[in-house]
């Protein structure tokens, strides 16, 4: 069976905690997964350990190969990652942040190729940046900084996604036209895996989700399955209004257990 | 006047009470010749010990000793040295302080202060500036027919140097470390035009101890490079020694050293470094490139125009 | 806004400024040779003295400003890349001064005199010394104000150490090496000096060329850069050794030459667009052609007068800060 991303008995320390405890789960090509939880459940780290970014024991593997054997070049050609701090150190314009996407498919010297000019473009009208394109970075709005740094992650060309809450700081219509790009992503055949504390986008969108408390999973399956009142309550601690409309699956938390 | 001897918390206590009374022990009476003699300075060091006997010299600094830099080094071990500090100058009770005339010399005001006779020797920069200080020390220490009886010996060595001078000079450079050279107004430029050179600094407008760069002293190919002597330690600022410009210039140019204890100092001495120096010249072929080279004029207006 | 001025362009345009400053800089000297008569004696080697001066004397002196201002630039355009921070320079995290250190202590051993190598080795020593040192105090992703106050920690330091080596020597002429020390200087260098660093200089810009796509992925910061496919170990490796290596060379020759890496970068990213990939070529001909026109300065504004070479990058080094100072209070306000 060929998993788009094998997770096995992740374990992570970090200090005197166990911040993740035996993790486990498949991701196939096509899904676009959520990962829910509270602040401080791990799941900022899950990713990481996953990238391999944090120390941790257990194994990640990808159509049956595992991660730690690879280098970082064919690590960066498998799996983009789009960190929760969205970090731009110097006044680059909109076009060469997105460019560095393609780092781990060029060469050490050498112009860009014309697949790559086509990755980048393609990025830029997902993402809706054709009129940033020239624009320094450090000078856009939170919410067209966000949008960037997805295009960046878009313009790599990986089979499989990982980003850490995404839609914060996104207005409702970029909000959801990102989860739309995911969602397009998926039908792609690629596999997408995105934190999210917006429950609501989560029930719409998500094929499938996974919800993380004290660093293990609790709760694992389709949005309907796992969003359920006491979960929400056991997890989250607090009430939802929870309905299913035309677009999908709503929750709205009203007040606290 | 004898003093008690103090410790060194006693010494500090003196010494504030001496400043605040403003007064102190009694000066030496005027017609007393000094008995305990201190010198702070070597070219002072050199002067008292020439003309002083050993049981009237107290001190002398510690620069005295060095071979390379002081020409009765072997007398000064016989003597007790200090080096240079109030406190250690105190102890030793002198009469008589000679030391070289610096702008800031906070050790020599001090002494003043705790009462102690100091006489300020300014370093020769000429020849005449030799019998000058020959002079005056001859008087302060009370032995003038000595004085004069070494400036006979130094003028009669000099004499005999002229009648035996090459009539045209050759070309001399003085280059020190760090790419100095002695221009006009100094003793070494005394020193090297008596012995029959025309001196490469004085000759580029220098005065005083200034830079000669490496590419002058190339340009002007001089028929004789008198180098400072090496230090044991080795510093960069000879690094310039080894440069390999200069190689060419050895092939061209005759190199010597004259002892650095010979014209450190303003002496009589010195009429040594001008005998070695004439011997060198004489050495020479008397027909040398003394005139300016075409080919290295200057730009008017170049700090390096020759004059 | 643009991605800078053309790239090409630019490169092409500090190539050929410090074309053009290299040439000055062989004619420049208090020897009046005539121009024609300069390169003559350069390229035939005819013509007696003037060609000794030429080729032993200006040629080596304005190889050295090349490789020494392309160093410094090339490396403070690295280290500012790397640690993400447009005020960072080789001397901040003390690599200048603790090559200093590294050479005073070469010279008065005399290991110098014995093997002549062993002064850019222990420059070079000195410079790898400082690096670690600063990553012990500071640790590891430290904030810039620590790594800051680590640098200036060996700073003050090496500076100590080698004012107390210089202080207990017997030579006399000890005290003035500390001012060529602290202020640099290219006076009569010669091809000895060349051959000598050439090795290390080019080490370091092999080391250092090499970083060029890390460090536009940094941009991203490290997470990010990590994934790209970067291995983050190797290039703070490549960074600190080959800034080490071309620093500790270069000052082993000229003594510590301040400001040029720290100002060069800073003020030539805007033309790059910010990249520090592209910025570290075009740094490194800034550097070259700034250090080539103060070691130009000091020899036409004062030249009977012993003129340092620290002394006039630090003379553009000042009014910049204060430009930053008025830049930062108007983009504030």
């Amino acid at each position: 069976m060929s998993c788009a991303l094998s997770v096995r008995s992740l374990n992570v320390r970090l200090g005197r905690r166990d911040v993740l405890r035996d993790v486990s789960f498949d991701m196939q090509p096509g899904e676009f997964v959520g990962l829910l939880g509270p602040n401080g459940a791990g799941k900022s780290t899950l990713l990481k350990a996953i990238m391999g970014l944090v120390a941790g024991s257990g194994n990640v593997s990808r159509v049956g190969r595992r991660l730690a054997d690879m280098t970082p070049r064919q690590r960066g050609r498998e799996l983009a990652y789009l960190p929760q701090e969205r970090e731009v150190a110097w006044p680059v314009s909109v076009h060469t942040l997105i460019e560095l996407g393609r780092s781990p498919h060029r060469n050490g010297l050498g112009p860009p190729r014309e697949q790559d000019r086509l990755a980048v473009e393609a990025a830029i009208s997902a993402m809706d940046l054709g009129n940033l394109r020239d624009r320094s970075a450090l000078e856009l709005s939170g919410g067209e900084r966000a949008r960037v740094l997805i295009a960046r992650a878009l313009a790599q060309e990986t089979p499989v996604l990982l980003t850490d809450e995404p839609a914060a700081g996104l207005d409702p219509a970029h909000q959801i036209a990102l989860m739309s790009t995911f969602r397009n992503l998926a039908s792609e055949g690629r596999s997408v895996l995105a934190s999210l504390h917006e429950l609501t986008l989560a029930g719409q969108w998500c094929d499938r989700v996974i919800l993380i408390a004290d660093g293990s999973i609790v709760a694992e399956g389709p949005p309907d399955a796992v969003l359920t009142p006491s979960n929400l309550a056991t997890v989250y601690g607090v009430r939802a209004q929870i309905s299913v409309t035309s677009d999908g699956l709503s929750v709205v938390p009203t007040g606290l257990v | 006047m004898t003093q008690r001897l103090w410790n060194n918390a006693g010494l500090i206590a003196a010494m504030v009470v001496l400043g605040l009374s403003g007064g102190g022990p009694q000066p030496a009476q005027a017609n007393a010749l000094p008995k305990r003699i201190v010198s702070l300075n070597l070219c002072t060091d050199q002067l008292v010990m020439m003309l002083a006997g050993p049981e009237r010299i107290a001190a002398v600094s510690h620069l005295a000793l060095d071979p390379k830099l002081s020409v009765l080094a072997e007398y000064a071990k016989r003597l007790p040295i200090t080096y240079g500090q109030a406190e250690e100058v105190f102890l030793h009770e002198p009469d008589l302080v000679v030391a070289g005339s610096f702008h800031l010399n906070p050790t020599v005001d001090i002494l003043r202060r705790l009462g102690i006779k100091v006489e300020e020797f300014a370093s020769a920069d000429s020849f005449a500036g030799i019998r000058e200080n020959v002079r005056r020390m001859g008087r302060l220490l009370g032995t003038q027919e000595k004085a004069e009886a070494m400036l006979a010996e130094f003028d009669s060595r000099l004499a005999r140097v002229e009648r035996q001078r090459v009539a045209r000079p050759a070309l001399a450079a003085l280059y020190y470390a760090n790419s100095y050279t002695s221009g006009a107004d100094t003793l070494a430029a005394e020193v090297v035009e008596r012995a029959g050179f025309n001196n490469l600094g004085t000759e580029l407008g220098l005065k005083g101890t200034a830079e000669l760069p490496l590419e002058m002293l190339i340009m002007e190919q001089p028929d004789l490079v008198v180098t400072g002597l090496a230090y044991d330690a080795p510093a960069r600022a000879q690094e310039v020694f080894e440069h390999p410009a200069l190689a060419y210039l050895e092939r061209r140019s005759k190199n010597t050293a004259v002892p650095e204890n010979l014209w450190i100092c303003g002496t009589p001495y010195t009429a040594r470094a001008v005998e070695a120096l004439a011997a060198v010249r004489r050495s020479l072929p008397a027909e040398t490139a003394a005139v300016a080279d075409p080919a290295g004029a200057q730009p008017a207006g170049s700090p390096f125009e020759r004059r | 806004m643009k991605d800078g001025i053309s790239y090409p362009l630019l490169l092409a345009g500090l190539g050929l400024a410090t074309v053009v400053l290299f040439v000055v800089s062989l004619l420049t000297g208090p020897a009046g040779i005539s121009f024609f008569d300069s390169l003559e004696a350069l390229l035939s080697g005819r013509g007696g003295a003037a060609a000794i001066v030429m080729q032993e004397i200006r040629l080596p002196r304005a190889i050295l400003g090349v490789m020494i201002g392309a160093s410094l630039g090339l490396s403070g355009a690295a280290l500012q890349g790397y640690l993400r921070n447009p005020l960072a320079e080789p001397g901040l995290l003390g690599i200048s001064a603790s090559a200093s250190l590294g050479a005073v202590l070469a010279i008065y051993t005399g290991l110098s005199a014995a093997f002549s190598l062993a002064l850019p080795l222990m420059a070079l020593a000195g410079a790898v010394g400082a690096v670690l040192l600063v990553r012990l105090l500071a640790g590891r992703g430290a904030q810039t104000i620590t790594l800051i106050l680590a640098g200036v920690a060996v700073t003050s330091f090496a500076g100590a150490m080698t004012s107390l080596a210089l202080n207990l020597s017997p030579n006399p002429f000890a005290a003035l090496e500390i001012v060529f020390w602290m202020l640099g200087s290219l006076k009569d260098r010669s091809m000895t000096h060349v051959w000598l660093s050439l090795p290390f200089i080019l080490a370091g810009w092999a080391m250092l060329f090499q970083v060029g796509r890390a460090l536009d992925a940094l941009t991203l910061g490290e997470a990010a850069a990590a994934t790209l496919g970067f291995r983050l170990e190797r290039v703070q490796a490549l960074v600190v050794l080959g800034t080490a290596s071309c620093v500790g060379a270069a000052t082993s020759v000229a003594g510590a030459v301040g400001f040029i890496g720290l100002v060069v970068p800073h003020v030539l990213r805007p033309l790059v667009g910010g990249q520090p990939g592209r910025l570290m070529p075009a740094s490194a001909l800034g550097g070259a052609a700034v250090l080539l026109a103060a070691d130009i300065a000091v020899r036409v504004i004062a030249p009977e007068r012993d003129l340092k070479l620290g002394v006039l990058t630090a003379l553009i080094g000042a009014p910049f800060f204060l430009w930053l100072i008025f830049k930062l209070k108007r983009e504030a306000a």
